[in-house]
């Protein structure tokens, strides 16, 4: 079988069309990266100033009320990963800073795409870009003829009549096909890691991560070669083996994720923004599903905070008790929010779903969502942003409020926090999830690139016995 | 009808025609003899413009190839070593398409009658070409010759790889197109049936014209030992 | 000969039966992809129509208010929440400003599935940096959608490879063409006429399917010809390129399985790596100014803006001396602050966002020069152009809406100064918004562009060609 991978790679190396499709992956790979780690450091470094003006506008506001301050608000920035150098994910659909102020839960404001023509919709050239489209093209390349070429130049049957088994042959030809991928693939993702860790101020890389993304794409392009071979196996010509294999690339990466979202868009639509508002206002005016609206609950609270200190007048309380009584109010607003934020996730997780369901047409799709989320540029990954920003700003909150609570008096006007307690409040902090997290999150798109993998393989096993 | 000047063609440093003149009238079967690559199907190439020669002129009807080669194609016939046709349509309709690319238009019993007249069964003429062995598609090859009432006739080895019966059937159809007043050059390997056919035989080796003599003139032993004597790089006065 | 090549050729894609399974498979691409473009824009006028009927039901509430004020009864609610109360009309009940879709806007979502079709611009606020960004799973954004456009771009070229591809080489490789070669006419000649004969019947079959579909999906758009003759026009220029392209393949390359390899390798070119390369290296070069710098810039103005409020009231309330009559009435000294300060704050952040808006708009420009790079790229933007979504439309909304802002500021400020009720008159005639598309359709200009540039293709490599009428070309 050495044999055979040895003359296929030799008769590889003589063609000018595998080389050029090399060295023209190669040339575009290079400008990915080239290009790709200027922006990143470029917006790495937009992103620390801004982090730091921002902190420093907040530290520096000044002796002011706390409330005051909590309706100035302060900003949430959602740090750069160094993966995201490699598969850009969502990040240009998603907003990267957060206005987190009080009584409201904003949204991830002003994403890329936005301020992008419509030129962005084609894709962009990342390095994502050529591992998932260009280099299974590769493969096809170099497999769509592997058994048909030896039907038409008649060397078949001299290649049986040498005795070779047929399992062999075909398994020779599906080394050849993934060899030089897996060459190049390693080599890419080595020349990253090199470039990743040489990188100033890098967040967040890991070579576990990198590794896992090297052993999906590795295993996508396993998937590809088999598929490429058992359909050069079926043909009776290369042509149509050309054309059939390049039909299931476009499936794979194209037809399959477009109707996917067209099936997930119709299955769970998502709320507009005003809908979205006007149903949080309508909860926030009657209470969560219409019961215990915030006047009621804070009527509530007064007699049981009442109760609790034993005495009778709020002016008798050992704190101010409208600090506490807004704080409450925030939290109180707080679960409305979380409700619609959460029934919003749950047709994201829903229409994610869909789309990963449509993997058993296509591959791609598994690969897809496995690759941003190691890459920590998925939507999930997004979610986890917002969650943690919506965290941090009812901890906020509850710094200000509470200031209010426990340094100021009763009906005391024109109360003001110092400006050196501004610097007391913690920074905001995100932590991506571990990488084993994420492969425990995304079981059903391993086990879907699995199947892949071994159904056709199966199947290859088997048919090339009875050829 | 048609004639070659002096033709020479190079391809780099190898020669496969040298100085080859020759001339064909109406009425005259000229077979050309040799091995492969001798040069036969190169001189029937450029008869038909298909290459260019590196020297010299050639003729069609007395019309240079070169300066047209569109007209010169107005009188002539190709028929090559293996005659294809578009598979998915009938004899009738290959001959209609072929016959109105040379601009002549013919109703179905016209061409109908062409078809008989080069000798294909009635029944094979609505039939997909598809189906049709080789002798039959030349058939459908004479019968454009016949339909385009053409002065030449150009023929690549157009006897290989027939049945004897099929042969037979073609070299009469062959002496009754010279009958009829038409030129034919034909390269073959096959010395019976050029014996049989031709009115000169010519003899070429390396793209040269070794021997051209007329073919009453010899037997067909003489004929075989002078082809062999050549081969063998024998000269031969 | 053309008449009898036309039929020839008919004859054959019948016989082959590739005619019936064009016309089945773009008649089925279009149509899922028309109907997910329907289901697109009838999600959007669900939208719409739900916010305007809630607006309608807050109308006819301020409506009903209003007429028992007017006849003098008593109603229920704190004085400054009555609709009679200009700012509460300006403040709590905005109008809509709607972009409805127009009737192409199912042939391409373009950036219609990331910005909202309805604002309500309040009489106060931050207008001219609103955030027009919808709520959508950014998967769905990443992964696009199954269009017209999609089908016309990518899928087309493709349908037109697989029917071009051996148009020469199948010929040779059959053996007919040597026989061909030995009849009278010219080879390029027929050559050319083969492949008109095909890009005739393709972009006929094409065009007659897209009607159909149109036709079932979305009759009212039928109505405009002349539009509709655009994007047949758009569409058989772009089929013309590909044809083109294929043609020139045909003759250089001439070998059935090489010319489908080298025209697979252009389209991944001009359909995905050229446009994604420019878009990576034109932001690269020209990079969208950054908003996490002006979000900055904007923060720092606030804060001082904030220390120095109370200064600018009085500056505010000296500079316009005619608004300033009522300002000895408490219950408006709120509102008096609060528009001085915004108005002070707008005058401040609007030159930053003035620049920002500036430096976007000169990039976008930059940007889209490079269309004419691909004609991929050219037909994406002149679809998304025509159908009413192109970022262009957006940007355009986007300024109606706060040129609309500053009519209903300046019909609402006067009366809260002058102190004036408001009143049904005041609602009836009150301005309202209505969305013009004032961007130019350049179906035509990038049709023009498509044959220009399928020409220059053409004759580069053919003017050599065309005057030699022999045959040796495409024998060996």
């Amino acid at each position: 079988m050495r044999n055979i991978i040895f003359k296929e790679l030799k008769e590889l190396s003589r063609d000018g069309r595998f080389k050029s499709a090399v060295v023209i992956s190669c040339i575009l790979l290079l400008l990915a990266l080239i290009t790709g780690v200027n922006q990143y450091k470029k917006s790495n470094q937009q992103l620390t100033e801004s982090v730091s003006k921002e902190r420093t506008i907040w530290e520096t506001q000044g002796a002011k009320n706390p409330h005051s301050a909590a309706h100035y608000g302060t900003y949430a920035f959602k740090p750069k990963f160094a993966l995201s150098l490699l598969d850009y994910g969502v990040t240009k659909y998603t907003g990267n800073s957060i206005f987190l102020e009080a009584h409201n839960r904003n949204e991830a404001s002003f994403s890329e795409a936005t301020d992008q023509t419509s030129l962005a919709r084609f894709g962009t050239l990342s390095i994502n870009f050529v591992l998932i489209y260009l280099f299974p093209l590769i493969i096809i390349l170099i497999g769509y003829n592997s058994y048909t070429k030896e039907l038409e130049n008649k060397t078949l049957t001299m290649l049986k009549s040498q005795g070779v088994s047929s399992v062999k042959l075909i398994l020779g030809k599906w080394f050849a096909a993934i060899i030089p991928i897996f060459i190049l693939t390693i080599f890419t993702f080595l020349v990253i890691g090199v470039v990743l860790s040489n990188v100033h101020d890098l967040a967040f890389f890991s070579w576990s991560s990198l590794m896992t993304l090297l052993a999906s794409y590795l295993v996508y392009y396993l998937i590809i070669s088999t598929i490429t071979v058992l359909v050069s196996l079926f043909s009776k010509s290369s042509g149509t083996s050309l054309v059939c294999t390049l039909l299931i690339w476009i499936l794979f990466s194209f037809i399959t994720p477009k109707v996917a979202t067209n099936f997930a868009n119709e299955a769970h639509p998502y709320p507009s923004k005003s809908e979205f508002n006007a149903a949080v206002a309508e909860d926030k005016k009657n209470g969560l599903d219409g019961h215990n609206p915030w006047n009621e609950a804070a009527q509530k609270l007064e007699l049981e905070t009442l109760e609790e200190y034993g005495v009778e007048k709020i002016s008798e309380l050992p704190f101010n008790y409208s600090g506490y009584r807004m704080q409450k109010g925030e939290e109180h607003e707080a679960q409305i929010y979380k409700k619609h934020y959460d029934i919003l996730n749950e047709i994201a997780i829903k229409q994610n779903k869909v789309y990963e369901s449509l993997s058993f047409l296509s591959p791609f799709i598994s690969l897809r969502f496995l690759s941003m989320d190691v890459s920590n540029t998925s939507d999930k990954l997004h979610w986890k942003f917002t969650n943690a920003a919506e965290k941090y700003r009812l901890q906020k909150q509850e710094f200000l409020n509470y200031d209010i609570k426990d340094n100021s008096k009763y009906g005391e006007r024109g109360y003001n926090m110092t400006e050196e307690k501004f610097k007391q409040l913690p920074k905001f902090n995100f932590t991506p999830p571990t990488n084993s997290e994420i492969i425990k999150e995304n079981t059903q798109n391993i086990l879907f690139l699995c199947l892949w993998l071994f159904l056709p393989f199966v199947g290859l096993l088997i048919f090339s016995k009875n050829k | 009808m048609i004639t070659t000047n002096n033709i020479t063609k190079k391809y780099g440093d190898f020669t496969a025609i040298n100085d080859l003149s020759f001339n064909v009238n109406e009425g005259e079967i000229l077979c050309l003899l040799g091995a492969n690559g001798a040069g036969k199907s190169t001189i029937i190439n450029i008869l038909l413009n298909f290459t260019l020669p590196s020297l010299g002129t050639a003729e069609i009807n007395n019309l240079d190839v070169i300066k047209n080669p569109i007209k010169t194609k107005e009188f002539l016939t190709y028929i090559p070593e293996n005659l294809m046709l578009y598979p998915t349509l009938s004899a009738v309709e290959n001959l209609d398409y072929f016959t109105k690319l040379s601009n002549k238009t013919f109703d179905q019993q016209q061409l109908q009658n062409f078809l008989s007249e080069a000798g294909l069964e009635k029944a094979a003429h609505n039939n997909r070409v598809n189906t049709f062995s080789k002798g039959m598609r030349q058939k459908v090859g004479i019968a454009l010759a016949i339909a385009k009432e053409s002065k030449v006739l150009l023929l690549d080895e157009p006897t290989s790889g027939l049945d004897p019966k099929s042969s037979n059937e073609f070299i009469s159809l062959l002496k009754k197109m010279k009958n009829d007043g038409v030129a034919i050059l034909m390269a073959t390997h096959d010395l019976f049936r050029a014996k049989e056919v031709s009115t000169h035989i010519g003899i070429m080796r390396s793209g040269i014209l070794e021997n051209y003599s007329s073919t009453s003139e010899l037997t067909l032993k003489q004929l075989e030992t002078i082809y062999l004597d050549i081969m063998n790089f024998k000269n031969v006065s | 000969m053309f008449l009898n090549n036309l039929l020839h050729e008919i004859k054959l894609l019948l016989r082959s039966q590739w005619l019936l399974v064009l016309f089945i498979s773009t008649t089925l691409l279009f149509a899922f992809a028309a109907f997910n473009g329907n289901k697109n824009v009838e999600k959007r006028l669900n939208d719409i129509s739900k916010v305007t009927e809630g607006l309608q039901i807050q109308d006819s509430a301020i409506l009903s208010t209003l007429t028992k004020i007017e006849k003098g009864e008593a109603v229920d609610g704190p004085s400054w929440r009555l609709p009679s109360d200009p700012m509460t009309i300006g403040y709590r009940h905005p109008r809509l400003a709607i972009m409805d879709p127009n009737e192409f806007s199912f042939i391409a979502t373009g950036q219609s599935d990331m910005y909202t079709h309805f604002k309500s611009p309040t009489v106060y606020g931050n207008n001219f940096a609103l955030d027009y960004s919808e709520m959508i799973n950014p998967v769905q954004l990443l992964f696009g959608n199954f269009d017209l456009a999609f089908v016309i771009i990518y899928i087309l070229p493709l349908l037109i490879i697989s029917f071009t591809f051996n148009i020469l080489s199948k010929e040779k490789e059959l053996g007919t063409l040597r026989l061909l070669s030995a009849q009278p006419l010219s080879m390029i000649n027929w050559l050319l006429q083969k492949t008109g004969i095909r890009f005739l019947i393709f972009t006929l079959t094409s065009i007659v399917s897209l009607l159909f579909v149109i036709a079932i999906f979305s009759p009212n758009s039928l109505a405009d010809g002349f539009s509709m003759l655009g994007l047949v026009a758009l569409l058989s220029a772009y089929n013309l390129f590909w044809f083109v392209l294929s043609c020139v393949i045909n003759i250089m390359v001439n070998n059935s399985a090489k010319n489908a390899l080298t025209l697979i390798g252009l389209w991944l070119l001009i359909v995905l790596v050229l446009p994604a390369s420019i878009n990576q290296i034109g932001n690269s070069l020209y990079p969208v100014p950054s908003r996490l710098k002006m979000i900055n810039e904007i923060r720092l103005i606030k804060k001082e803006n904030e220390e120095s409020q109370n200064k600018i009231m009085d500056e505010y309330l000296r500079n316009h001396p005619e608004l300033a009559q009522q300002s000895d009435k408490d219950n408006f000294g709120f509102w008096h602050n609060y528009f001085a300060s915004e108005k002070v704050m707008e005058e401040k952040t609007k030159p930053i966002l003035v620049e920002y808006e500036g430096q976007l708009k000169k990039q976008q420009d930059l940007i889209s020069l490079f269309k004419y790079l691909s004609p991929a790229i050219l037909v994406q933007q002149s679809l998304n152009n025509f159908a009413g979504t192109s970022e262009k439309h957006y940007n355009d909304y986007k300024k109606q809406v706060f040129e609309f802002s500053d009519k209903w500021r300046s019909y609402l400020a006067p009366m809260l100064f002058k102190n004036q009720k408001f009143t049904i008159k005041n609602y009836n005639e009150m301005p309202v918004f209505n969305y013009e598309n004032r961007i130019k359709n350049n179906i035509w200009l990038s049709t023009i562009i498509l044959l220009f540039t399928s020409a220059f293709v053409f004759f580069l490599f053919n003017s050599k060609r065309l005057k030699n009428k022999s045959a040796q070309e495409f024998i060996d």
